[in-house]
């Protein structure tokens, strides 16, 4: 076997850690993360050690373009795809399948738009891999249903808008990264507006958060616009409505890699804790079998979702959340069910098992939340 | 050849050394067998050395342990029939299949509400002033509690899976011990330019829709395309209820596919007297927005017909689909035999959707004595399905209409027997036997003498042969 070339140099994490992962090689996705990635995850997860090699590693390896039919060489819009890329990732390390989410979600929005500038200069490095970037609509999605306000001010100038406001939490960011986000546009009519942003855009700072429990690697900021100028050729969508309600299924589809890794990686963990204690284990309730069929399960009914993400109907648009909803209850199903065939050592502060409990509530609280989808799912069952 | 990889676990803590991991953190490289071990090395969890190890031999799951049933986990029974479909069909073998066993776990997965209703009261609600909630009998949740059966409404069924027995859903897979596929037809579409804003009424919610348009449209014009049963009972209905219809047919006159013409005369006479303008040899070409509202349908004659809203009933399709996918035989419907099992053991299908002898069975009655069937099998007979003859009622009560056409195979000669101001009676002979009769007005109630005289020619005819 040839050695693996060193394809690139990591950056130093702006929350401070030390990268250890500066260099990662050459390999399929799968190699990638059982090779690259298992060994960081308990430094990602509460060091805050940014996986950007592995990031820009498996944008090389094609991870990141599967649903982007301008990118990808089948031309297709193949979010089952990116699902099970992500979920190769989220299985050894959910923080990195999020930033893989983040990094799809930023691209799919460019995909999706008018702005043809965007798609030749910022799309291709995004779907590789090259760019790297998030996703500020968690407060949006809120907002179209009615939990929150938009939390950006627009005001129209000459050439574009000056925003203002502050969003919490939005993730895998850095000073070169971009990051989509939607703001309401003072006066007139009182539309909102969705654009991409650069972080080292005039005005624009990254505010480092409190920490979190988990996902510390994710880099994840809060974004203060302070009279930030956002050009017109920046513009993804104006009016952003008729623009949310074509990417918001596939927006949702796509976190079902994060579910589905997690739960993959619970199945692994529970037939290793198996080979020793299988002669306790088989008093569980739940067993890897049984996530097993549930997993099969969902890719199925994922693989019929993802086959009409541009739908726009009520119907379609429940049953994704449906689906999305069984997606995180499944991971949290599953990683209780690891802890307990874990037993004491799942408890051990660098156990897989703890690490996934952790990442698995993630999973059912990132936007759209359980309470979010029954909400939703209750507004469209009442209908 | 080198010897496989071991994996030891330490006693003391349960940390696994994986020889071919090894311990690169403390200096041992993967690929370190257990022998080659340092004696200084120390367990990275707990501190202990390696004479603590002991050899991983796959340990195997007790036999028979028994798994309590969670109260967290909610599991399905894999034991259950799931039926899939909850319209007349579907409830139709719940309700009977519950009577003839109160215990088996029956599951039901349907895309609405799951709601009971008649569906052939569609084409008579309005004259009858029967709003939304005046159609349902039960709602779904009341019926399944009151059936003991799991419902799952709002939920569509993305594809069957039946080398694994399980019905997947967006919500989750469902396993099935039986399956019954209750899932209907769907109206066939108005293939022409403009076609789609034609609305269909198949189904309670599209009634509410048309209910809701013309609630917008007080005194409206209706163009209906399409004049068999279902076309003909809401012409007269909507004209009942106040609105002029325009009724289009592509063939001559309405229901032409089932009934004698001197019989449709009648029909079409009366209809007209409650305000239908029935369009005859009307071929539909396109259909366009009006401008100021409303809706242009253009005929290949060259008739233009203006209406307010516009409601197709062209007929039923089976709907095939998840049975195709799923790798069901199917024809113009899904096939069945007289057990009204599918191609697949264990998944039977009924109603609308199926084709049996390679003939649709369509209506109320027939998938009644299919949900009979099916119910029998579940509870363990070997029940069969011997379709009677089809017998439909039009319910235009401008002038009621039962008609028992002969088969497919049969050609016989239809002859009026007797007419009045109140109704005709004619019958369908091939030489001397009746093979079908039609009835209008007050001559229906004959039905049930022709129909007993029907049975006494089969019951002679097959003890002849």
């Amino acid at each position: 076997m040839s050695s693996p070339q060193p394809i690139m140099e990591g950056r130093p994490g702006l929350t401070g850690a030390a990268d250890a992962a500066s260099t990662v090689h050459v390999r399929d996705l799968e190699s990638l993360a059982r090779i690259d990635l298992a060994p960081l995850a308990p430094r990602i997860d509460r060091e805050g050690l940014y996986p950007e090699a592995v990031l820009r590693a498996a944008g090389a390896a094609g991870a990141f373009r599967y649903h982007l039919a301008s990118q990808n060489p089948a031309g297709t819009t193949d979010i089952a795809a990116a699902v099970d890329a992500m979920a190769v990732l989220s299985a050894e390390c959910m923080s990195t399948g999020f930033c893989a989410w983040c990094q799809d979600a930023c691209a799919w929005y460019v995909e999706n738009s008018a702005n043809e500038a965007l798609k030749r200069e910022v799309l291709p490095g995004l779907s590789r891999g090259e760019l790297l970037g998030g996703t500020g609509l968690s407060n949006p999605m809120k907002h179209f249903s009615g939990i929150e306000n938009l939390k950006l001010s627009a005001r129209p100038v000459s050439g574009g808008f000056v925003v203002n406001g502050m969003l919490p939490w939005v993730s895998n960011l850095g000073e070169d990264h971009y990051f989509a986000a939607i703001f309401q546009v003072e006066g007139g009519d009182g539309r909102a507006v969705m654009a991409l942003i650069h972080c080292s855009d005039e005005g624009f700072s990254l505010e480092p958060c409190k920490e979190f429990t988990a996902l510390e690697g994710t880099r994840t900021f809060g974004c203060r616009f302070k009279d930030v100028f956002v050009p017109e050729d920046r513009v993804l969508a104006d009016p952003v409505a008729p623009f949310i309600r074509r990417i918001r299924s596939g927006f949702i589809l796509l976190q079902m890699g994060m579910g589905l890794g997690v739960v993959e990686g619970c199945i692994r963990d529970i037939r290793e804790s198996g080979q020793s204690l299988s002669h306790v284990n088989c008093y569980l309730d739940v067993q890897a079998e049984d996530l097993e069929t549930s997993v099969q399960d969902a890719r199925a009914a994922l693989r019929v979702l993802a086959e009409t993400p541009f739908d726009e109907s009520r119907d379609y648009f429940r049953e994704v959340l449906q689906l999305r909803l069984a997606g995180s209850e499944l991971a949290l199903k599953a990683s209780q069910a690891a802890m307990l065939h874990a037993g004491a050592r799942g408890y051990l502060a660098h156990a897989p098992a703890q690490r996934r409990l952790r990442e698995s509530y993630f999973v059912a609280i990132v936007t759209p939340a359980i309470k979010h989808i029954r909400k939703e799912l209750a507004k469209l069952e009442a209908a | 050849m080198p010897e496989a990889w071991r994996r030891y676990v330490c006693v003391v803590c349960g940390y696994v050394y994986d020889e071919e991991k090894g311990d690169p953190e403390h200096g041992l490289a993967p690929g370190t067998r257990y022998e080659a071990i340092p004696d200084d090395w120390a367990c990275p969890d707990c501190g202990v050395t390696k004479a603590e190890f002991t050899l991983i031999r796959e340990a195997q799951p007790v036999a028979g342990a028994a798994r309590p049933t969670s109260s967290t986990v909610a599991s399905l029974d894999p034991r259950a029939v799931v039926i899939l479909g909850a319209g007349m069909a579907g409830w139709a073998v719940a309700e009977r299949l519950r009577a003839l066993d109160s215990r088996r776990s029956i599951i039901m997965i349907t895309r609405d509400a799951g709601d009971v209703y008649h569906k052939p009261q569609l084409s008579n609600a309005f004259a009858r002033k029967q709003g939304h909630s005046d159609l349902i009998h039960t709602s779904g949740a009341e019926k399944a509690q009151a059936l003991g059966i799991t419902l799952m409404a709002h939920t569509r069924v993305l594809a069957l899976d039946l080398e694994r027995r399980r019905v997947i859903t967006a919500s989750k897979g469902v396993p099935f011990a039986d399956l019954v596929l209750a899932t209907g037809a769907r109206p066939l579409p108005l293939p022409v330019p403009g076609g789609e804003l034609a609305l269909a009424v198949n189904h309670l919610m599209d009634h509410r829709i048309l209910r809701e348009r013309l609630a917008e449209l007080p005194g409206a014009t209706v163009a209906v395309i399409g004049a068999g049963l279902v076309g003909c009972e809401l012409a007269n209905d909507l004209a009942l209820s106040g609105h002029a219809v325009e009724l289009l047919e592509r063939e001559s006159r309405p229901l032409a596919q089932i009934m004698p013409a001197e019989m449709t005369g009648q029909l079409e006479a009366s209809l007209s007297a409650r305000g239908v303008r029935f369009h005859g040899n009307a071929s539909v070409t396109n259909i366009e927005v009006a401008e100021g509202g409303g809706f242009q349908v253009h005929c290949m004659s060259g008739e233009t017909i203006r209406a307010d809203l516009v409601i197709r009933a062209l007929g039923l399709a089976p709907d095939t689909s998840l049975a195709r996918g799923a790798g069901l035989a199917t024809g113009r419907g899904i096939r069945v035999d007289e057990r009204l099992l599918t191609s697949v053991p264990g998944v039977y299908a009924l109603g609308d959707g199926i084709e049996l002898d390679g003939r649709l069975r369509p209506y109320v009655r027939p998938l009644l004595e299919q949900a009979a069937v099916i119910a029998a099998r579940l509870a363990g007979d070997d029940a069969r399905y011997r379709p009677s003859r089809d017998q439909v009622n039009v319910k235009t009560t401008s002038l009621p209409l039962l008609v028992v056409p002969p088969t497919g195979s049969e050609t016989g000669v239809w002859l009026v027997v007797r007419r009045d101001e109140a109704g005709w009676e004619m019958h369908c002979r091939d030489g001397e036997a009746l093979i079908g009769y039609a009835l209008s007005g007050d001559k229906i109630a004959h039905a049930a003498v022709l129909n007993a005289l029907m049975k006494d020619q089969a019951t002679a005819k097959a003890s002849a042969a």
